[in-house]
């Protein structure tokens, strides 16, 4: 005779099992309708002519075929690798110099405190106004700051048209001063999780500056910076809003970016198929980077538990 | 009490839902105590505070209901506030059109290829535009059938300082009878570039032209260079188009025009023309408004005008031939009807357009907005024949371009730019411009919208 008494299975209460999806939901309902209909929208307008008339007509590959053979691509392409590159370069380099300062030669002190928030008031401005300020120091006539500076000081006997000499460079600027305070509160953030035993025992075995900072900080940094590089490299990728309100992709196309031309394609000239095949291809652009930082940062390695856990 | 709850938010969102699904358009009979049942009708409109376009409708709405309550109907306005193309499209899309709204003449092709226009063949037999010139006629035709009102105007002169040429030692009366030797076709294009260099080379102005944004059409049609056939409603790539960019390379080698000529907004033009700046500002009529401000003397119209005869001096832009007819552009304003104006409903939005171009409507539209009344019984107005300036410029109607209707023509013209950019930017030649806006035209002008001459 079998005495062995079967365990009841312990039943989870169908209200119980339904309680994370009822947290879910909201958000995922936004993900979808905002997210990912459009999403579905824009790849299926891409294989249209879709255009102001609103009446599709499916094209297959055309519009990526008038993609590739269009002139313009390659330079497109060039001012948008010339300023992801540098626009990511500068703001990482200045968001990690600034949260080294404040969070570790500086820390705790009052000025510290201020440089931050001065750091933060581009990033709070509302873009139009953070635009219009830009667009008064490089005004082209003598009203622009820039300029009245030089007229006053001789240096110039003319007022200089700095967005047909320089619009790269100061859209570069523009977009790195606003970006930089996000970079920087992430590192800011990392650099003050690092425990002050560590400091206190490099500094008894006799470690240099240098040496805390590339030992210990950059070293706890590796997660933030990926986060960082990644996140704003598909940002600055995709980015066309401050391009278009200061040089609308101009002189000629010297600052347009791929997503600013998609954008011109399907708002200003209405070619909204074209344009969301161009789109496409920037989020490909994009899901490309991304993989390729995953690799370069070895992020298997680095969501792999630490030994201690196993 | 959690039911009660539950049963309350259900009930306002019920209603809050069933209140945003109703059109609101539809005509209701309107009643009240005592009185015979009234038809209301009404009717969308979608436009900016602009001018005085929202007080006119407005107004309208009143002359037009005093006139109906003899039928025992009373027309609404239902006011929704202007927005951009897409936003047009997309309320299309939604069957939300507006019953009228106004948009930009250049507008209506592709308008009417996205379905969210309906014609208005009324125009054609209304009292209003009887004696509209036939430019306007042109304007407001589309294949074959009507599809807009002209709401308002605008004329292009060329405001030149009347300090600069009396630099030049011009007098009085060279100065004054300028605008007859353009209309005669005596002073060209070449004769007011090289009074610009002049005056830029004796240091008399900083800036030789000036044009409002990059509304360059102005220089297109002085060359004769229009770029559209009206009968295949085609742009057209034309060698003319070298001509120009030869007189923009030529321009800018002689410092006539800077390199910055596109970004100085024409709300930095202004004070820099009211200070003597720039010897020639290629704008448009609303320019008047402008330098009024940029002088301070909005609310002193007599001081202004007494200030604008002493410094400044207009006139149609010339032909850059001998003997050839002066122009003028213009980017007119135009009332649309929805495609969800019904027959029943059109004679009301008949009306009320009619009446938004009173004459006396039209004046105040003119005095707030710089803009041009479109009709003759408005130029009639003892208001317009008071101000010197409109007036004056009403004879340039008669010959005042204005932008194609065809849906492409915007891409064309980003075309045309680039070809202007690359001479100021780039130091190119017009040969190298030419060559590159033709590129650029062939690649992005859909080949059935363009004619190419060889």
């Amino acid at each position: 005779m079998d005495h062995t008494t079967v365990q009841p299975i312990y039943k989870k209460p169908f209200k119980k099992k339904m309680y994370p999806y009822f947290f879910i939901m909201p958000f995922a309902a936004l993900v979808l309708v905002f997210f990912v209909l459009p999403a579905i929208a824009t790849i299926a307008m891409s294989f249209t002519d879709l255009n102001a008339s609103m009446k599709p007509k499916f094209v297959g590959l055309q519009n990526f075929t008038r993609v590739f053979s269009d002139y313009n691509l390659p330079a497109i392409l060039w001012n948008t690798a010339i300023f992801s590159i540098l626009s990511l370069s500068v703001s990482l380099l200045f968001a990690l110099i600034i949260s080294i300062a404040t969070q570790y030669f500086l820390k705790g002190k009052i000025t510290a405190v201020i440089y931050r928030v001065l750091w933060l008031i581009p990033s709070i401005i509302p873009a139009v106004v953070y635009v219009t300020f830009w667009k008064y120091i490089f005004d082209p006539t003598e009203g622009g700051l820039i300029n009245r500076i030089l007229l006053q000081l001789g240096v110039e006997s003319d007022p200089v048209s700095w967005f047909s000499k320089a619009a790269m460079g100061i859209v570069i600027l523009a977009t790195v001063v606003s970006t930089i305070s996000g970079g920087m509160i992430l590192l800011s953030a990392a650099i003050n999780s690092i425990p002050e035993d560590l400091y206190k025992a490099a500094r008894v075995d006799g470690a240099s500056e240098k040496s805390v900072i590339m030992k210990i900080i950059l070293p706890t940094l590796k997660w933030p910076l990926m986060y960082i590089t990644i996140s704003e490299l598909i940002g600055f990728v995709s980015s066309y809003f401050f391009i278009m309100l200061l040089t609308n992709g101009g002189p000629m196309r010297d600052t347009t970016t791929l997503s600013l031309y998609a954008y011109q394609q399907a708002f200003n000239l209405k070619y909204y198929g074209y344009g969301a095949a161009v789109s496409l291809i920037v989020v490909i652009i994009s899901f490309i980077l991304t993989l390729l930082f995953l690799r370069l940062f070895d992020f298997d390695q680095m969501i792999k538990p630490s030994r201690i856990e196993d | 009490m959690k039911k009660l709850v539950v049963t309350a938010l259900s009930v306002v969102l019920s209603t809050g839902l069933l209140a945003g699904c109703g059109s609101g358009n539809e005509p209701a009979e309107a009643t009240s105590a005592g009185e015979a049942k009234m038809k209301e009708i009404q009717i969308s409109v979608r436009e900016s505070t602009w001018g005085a376009r929202k007080d006119n409708f407005i107004e309208a709405e009143k002359r037009l209901n005093e006139e109906l309550k003899a039928d025992n109907v009373h027309v609404k306005i239902d006011w929704w506030p202007g927005i951009g193309d897409d936003e047009l499209i997309l309320q299309a899309q939604a069957g939300k059109v507006a019953d009228i709204f106004m948009n930009s003449s250049v507008d209506i092709g592709w308008e009417l290829n996205a379905g969210i226009i309906r014609d208005v063949d009324w125009v054609k037999d209304s009292k209003v535009f009887k004696n509209v010139p036939d430019s306007y006629t042109n304007i407001m035709k589309y294949d074959g059938h009507y599809y807009g009102a002209i709401q308002d105007m605008d004329a292009s002169p060329v405001f030149i300082s009347r300090k600069a040429l009396e630099g030049l030692s011009w007098t009085k009366e060279q100065i004054d009878g300028l605008r007859q030797r353009v209309d005669s076709g005596d002073f060209t294009f070449g004769d007011l570039e090289k009074l610009a260099e002049e005056a830029k080379q004796k240091n008399l102005v900083k800036m030789g032209f000036a044009v409002e944004d990059t509304r360059f059409e102005g220089w297109n049609y002085a060359f004769g260079n229009y770029n559209y056939n009206v009968d295949e409603n085609k742009m057209v790539l034309t060698k003319k188009t070298k001509d120009v960019y030869e007189f923009w390379a030529d321009a800018v080698k002689r410092g006539i025009i800077n390199e910055s000529i596109g970004d100085v907004d024409t709300d930095k033009a202004a004070p820099m023309f009211v200070k003597g700046e720039i010897f020639a500002e290629f704008a448009r009529t609303e320019f008047y408004q402008m330098m009024r401000e940029a002088n301070g003397m909005q609310n002193d119209l007599e001081g202004f005008n007494t200030w604008f005869n002493k410094n400044i001096v207009w006139i149609p832009i010339p032909s850059a031939e001998k003997g050839g007819k002066p122009v003028s552009y213009s980017n007119p304003a135009m009332i649309y009807v929805g495609p969800t104006v019904d027959d029943e409903k059109m004679p009301y939005v008949q009306r009320l357009i009619e009446h938004v171009l009173d004459p006396d409507l039209q004046i105040n539209h003119t005095l707030v907005s710089g803009k041009l009344p479109v009709t003759p019984e408005a130029q009639e107005d003892k208001r317009f024949k008071e101000m010197d300036f409109y007036k004056d410029h009403a004879y340039l109607l008669e010959f005042t371009k204005t932008r194609p209707a065809q849906p492409d023509y915007a891409t064309y013209t980003k075309s045309y730019i680039l070809g202007v950019d690359a001479i100021l930017t780039k130091g190119q030649s017009a040969e190298q411009a030419y060559e590159l806006f033709q590129k650029d035209a062939k690649q992005n002008v859909p080949s059935d919208h363009l004619i190419i001459e060889q």
